[in-house]
């Protein structure tokens, strides 16, 4: 009786919707569900994300946590992530492989003490750069199968960059690369 | 797709030092950095003349770091390093560890100070791990070395940095034959405390055994008596400018000299 009765409602207020509503809500819902771990935006992330129609493009909001046992302290930050698939091939029905995919990340962590605009306590432009922020430029490829897929990404950060540049006899660029490995769900 | 899971597994598993969770994070690779150097150092028999080196502003001047190393180890009449601060520019992880590298082919015993620029982000904790306490003294021979936070600015100029009480009892004590003070931030910077400028320099002169007050942070190599009470002020040393100071301390006279690497 009561499955009929949700069954009802359900079916009443879909269709009580107008269509383009209907699209509007297919639209915001997300295109897939990601996981990753490491990668420099955190020990694990986890979030949501929105696809071009044929994959090629993904893009991830994610929420990112270092438990203050394996990162010394504890940090919680966000990222805006920016996928592209650029070389991409079909094995079979089900499995695809994404041979080269590269992006650009910008990553935000919460806490006191960072700072994304200068303080107060500070002159006008005395520490170049925001200490909340880093951007994130990354590499690398993954395998689907049906609407599962895992990926692994060579990344660096900015600052990573600008310390390998200004010292190129000093660092070792293998120093400046980190990893990150990850699964997505496509819905 | 065969051909993929291999160099996938490779990836994970070639280095664990190229797992980073996060730049923000506190993994240093090397620990308790100052006490192991003073260890170093009370094992060696001092010497009544003895030579040290002092420099800093080291931030993100790696090439610059290896060749000053290199330099030092060079060198056999030293007998410690001072680094009076800044060792890194944004407090962050990679930095600490890259700087600690390359110190770690120093051959003689050295010391760090915080500064400023240590003490970004998680740059204290990271400080605290790696090379200790932020206020800490040290004997070489009859001589003494105080060394202390003195960016003010990064506590708002909230009194905690420098702590007053702290050197004064440092400075109550009148047995060593010289007393040396090594911090980043000098007393006449803007980014020191101004509010207790006077009472920190008149600290300073309250012990006649204070011979010396050395500092880094202005990226300039210069020595002046600011207060006209006969205490010298050194800063010195950056690693863009390639310098360090020289300072040779024969019983109680000293001699400074600007080297360049």
């Amino acid at each position: 009786m009561k499955r009929i009765l949700l069954s009802y409602l359900l079916i009443s207020f879909s269709v009580s919707l107008p269509a383009q509503q209907n699209k509007l809500v297919k639209a915001l819902l997300p295109d897939h569900g990601t996981l990753q771990f490491a990668g420099g935006i955190g020990f694990l992330s986890g979030g949501i994300g929105y696809d071009s129609k044929n994959k090629r493009i993904q893009t991830d909001l994610l929420y990112g946590y270092v438990p203050e046992k394996l990162g010394g302290v504890t940090i919680h930050c966000i990222t805006g992530k920016f996928t592209w698939i650029a070389i991409s091939g079909r094995m079979n029905n089900n499995i695809r492989v994404d041979w080269l995919s590269t992006g650009i990340l910008i990553n935000y962590v919460f806490g006191k003490q960072y700072f994304f605009l200068s303080p107060d306590k500070y002159p006008l432009k005395y520490y170049g750069v925001p200490t909340a922020a880093h951007v994130g430029i990354f590499a690398g490829g993954g395998l689907r199968y049906k609407k599962a897929g895992i990926y692994y990404e060579l990344g660096t950060t900015d600052r990573d960059l600008a310390s390998y540049v200004g010292n190129i006899k000093a660092i070792p660029f293998f120093d400046i690369v980190n990893i990150g490995v990850g699964a997505k769900y496509f819905f | 797709m065969y051909r993929i899971l291999p160099v996938m597994t490779a990836i994970l598993l070639f280095s664990c030092k190229n797992i980073m969770f996060h730049p923000e994070e506190v993994r240093p690779n090397a620990k308790n950095l100052n006490a192991i150097n003073l260890q170093k150092l009370q094992s060696l028999t001092p010497k009544a003349s003895f030579k040290f080196i002092m420099t800093g502003d080291t931030q993100e001047f790696y090439d610059e770091l290896e060749d000053f190393v290199a330099h030092v180890n060079s060198l056999n009449d030293i007998s410690f390093v001072l680094l009076n601060g800044d060792l890194v520019e944004f407090g962050w992880n990679n930095e600490y560890n890259w700087v600690a590298d390359r110190l770690a082919k120093l051959k003689v015993p050295y010391i760090a100070t915080i500064g400023n620029h240590d003490m970004l982000a998680n740059g204290r904790e990271m400080y605290k791990l790696m090379f200790g306490q932020e206020n800490f003294v040290f004997n070489y021979g009859t001589s003494r070395f105080i060394c202390l936070n003195t960016n003010s600015r990064e506590t708002a100029f909230d009194g905690s940095i420098p702590d007053m009480n702290w050197l004064s009892d440092q400075l109550k004590d009148t047995t060593p034959q010289n007393i040396f003070i090594l911090s980043h931030v000098p007393p006449f910077s803007d980014d020191f405390n101004r509010s207790i400028e006077y009472n920190f320099r008149v600290l300073l002169r309250s012990n006649l055994r204070t011979r010396l007050s050395l500092h880094g942070h202005e990226h300039k190599y210069h020595v002046e008596q600011p207060y006209g009470d006969g205490l010298e002020y050194l800063v010195a040393g950056s690693g863009e400018q390639r310098n360090y100071a020289l300072i040779t301390v024969d019983g109680s006279n000293y001699s400074l000299e600007e080297k360049f690497y």
